[in-house]
């Protein structure tokens, strides 16, 4: 599988990024002052509590959302770039568009794009390949289970050879048994492809297990209270979660806690 | 009864649906035969089947039929593509579509039937009056069915779409379009219909030609034959349309409700 490996230097970074929310009851933070930088080929794993701005921070990332201060950068060595196409989404279900064959739904973004399918077919079988879903080319996303429409959302992400994967809790919506499945292969594709990896997930264990470094964050608005470095070599077993992954899952759940301690100080409880 | 339960469903549906029909006329027939019903006023099926027969030789059933399904199809194609560009205009455009909430609301509330006259007034008595009733009576559901299939769209698709940094008009080609699809659809299926009741409406208020014309003529003739001639003709369109639907409704949504 030949993809553009990180060959050239580059950076993506977010500096003081915040995002404020209008709802009916006013302005909600949901994201405040967060800085952070992914080099080429690492995984970053973001955990936090529920409604901490995990995903709209992503969104800011992938410019769904328009951030209220600050602002994200790539740059590269050649200095700041408005490169296109940088982000390959991926949700928490699959979105899959019932109406297209799976090799039609993971070429979508080369036909919105307005590229030429043609010289992305072979690309699309191959990562269907990688996900090992090659067999179910012609069929249609309603005769595919759970796990494997969000595989193939995962190919779609890929097809156009974008610098950076953002995933948004993609396997949440799955049983516990898939979703270790998917972690794994999650890991040996990150390492055939080096892509740069952003994922974010409310399961510690999954967050320590991918992660090359683990962010948390804090309750809304979302701050980052800890970066965890996990330096345990890839590719990594499950197993390894109840041996020398252990030791950094109990930090991750401690700067956690940690949160949550904090927070009940601050309402004077 | 061991035979037929060995039949398909399908088949098994078929026969017994074909044995009503028939069991039905049957009935009509004799029926009308047995308590001596005066032919002017319910014709049997036998009379009505030559009559149909005489009527289609002469042609007369044909000339009527090409009238009423001329103003049908045309009537029926520019209600809808009207009615579909709006609907996606204002589908699109939300503070439009509430501008114009009261004009949408009066065409759907007015009996369109009711207007009839003026169209035959405006346009007279020759097929383009009744293709401006047909237009004006395939245009609502269209139009409804568009904006509420545009709406029903999922705002996850859309999303991935604008993380595409696809515009507008992709994002309507690619996701709202397909997704809108069948709601559209079902809103053509209903105009359909309705298109046929709007045009023999039409012929009845004010016409020269056309089926509704032909069952008003063989009426005041006490020609119930040709009446219900005219009427099978309908039922048979009737039928097309509906066979029509079903077959691309299978074809065209196999995903929907999956």
């Amino acid at each position: 599988m030949k993809m553009a490996v990180a060959s050239i230097n580059w950076q993506i970074s977010a500096k003081g990024l915040g995002v404020i929310y209008d709802t009916r009851d006013g302005p909600v933070e949901a994201l405040a002052d967060f800085s952070f930088a992914a080099e080429p080929g690492s995984f970053t794993t973001i955990v936090g509590p529920s409604g901490c701005g995990k995903s709209t921070l992503l969104r800011a990332i992938g410019g769904l959302t328009k951030p209220s201060s600050g602002r994200v950068q790539f740059k590269t060595d050649n200095g700041s770039s408005g490169e296109k196409n940088l982000y390959g989404m991926i949700f928490q279900r699959p979105v899959l568009l019932p109406w297209l064959t799976v090799i039609d739904n993971v070429l979508l973004p080369i036909k919105v794009f307005g590229y030429r399918v043609a010289n992305y077919r072979n690309q699309a079988i191959e990562l269907l390949k990688m996900v090992g879903l090659d067999d179910f080319l012609k069929k249609y996303p309603y005769e595919l289970s759970g796990g494997m429409q969000q595989r193939v959302a995962i190919a779609r992400a890929l097809v156009f050879d974008p610098r950076v994967l953002l995933m948004d809790e993609p396997f949440s919506a799955l049983d516990a048994i898939t979703r270790e499945q998917l972690n794994d292969q999650l890991q040996k594709l990150w390492l055939q492809t080096g892509k740069t990896v952003l994922f974010v997930t409310h399961s510690v264990n999954e967050a320590v297990f991918l992660g090359t470094s683990c962010i948390v964050m804090t309750e809304r608005p979302g701050r980052i209270a800890k970066i965890v470095n996990i330096d345990v070599p890839m590719p990594r077993q499950l197993k390894q979660v109840q041996g020398d992954l252990a030791d950094y899952i109990l930090q991750v759940r401690r700067a956690l806690e940690g949160d949550a301690g904090d927070d009940d100080i601050a309402k004077g409880k | 009864m061991r035979e037929m339960m060995i039949l398909p469903r399908v088949n098994r549906q078929v026969f017994l649906q074909v044995s009503a029909v028939i069991l039905f006329i049957l009935a009509w027939e004799f029926g009308c035969r047995l308590f001596k019903v005066p032919f002017y006023l319910i014709p049997v099926p036998s009379t009505i089947a030559v009559r149909f027969y005489e009527s289609t030789l002469d042609l007369t059933l044909l000339r009527h039929s090409w009238i009423t399904i001329s103003e049908v199809v045309l009537g029926f194609c520019s209600g809808a593509i009207v009615g579909f560009v709006i609907g996606m205009i204002f589908a699109e455009f939300e503070t439009l579509r509430v501008t114009m909430n009261p004009f949408i609301v009066a065409t759907q509330v007015t009996p369109k039937t009711a207007l009839a006259p003026l169209f035959i007034i405006w346009f007279g008595f020759g097929i383009a009056s009744k293709v401006f009733i047909v237009a004006l009576i395939a245009f609502f559901p269209v139009l409804v069915n568009t904006i509420s299939g545009f709406h029903s769209v999922d705002a996850e698709k859309v999303e991935l779409m604008r993380s595409y940094g696809a515009n507008r008009f992709k994002i309507i080609r690619f996701v709202k379009l397909p997704a809108a699809f069948p709601n559209i659809f079902a809103g053509l299926e209903v105009a359909s219909v309705m298109s046929v009741l709007g045009a023999i409406i039409g012929e009845f208020v004010g016409s020269k030609e056309g089926l509704g014309r032909l069952i008003l003529v063989g009426g005041e003739r006490l020609d119930l034959g040709l009446v219900f001639s005219s009427i099978l003709v309908l039922l048979i369109i009737g039928f097309g349309l509906k066979i029509l639907g079903d077959f691309l409704q299978k074809r065209l949504f196999f995903w929907v409700g999956r």
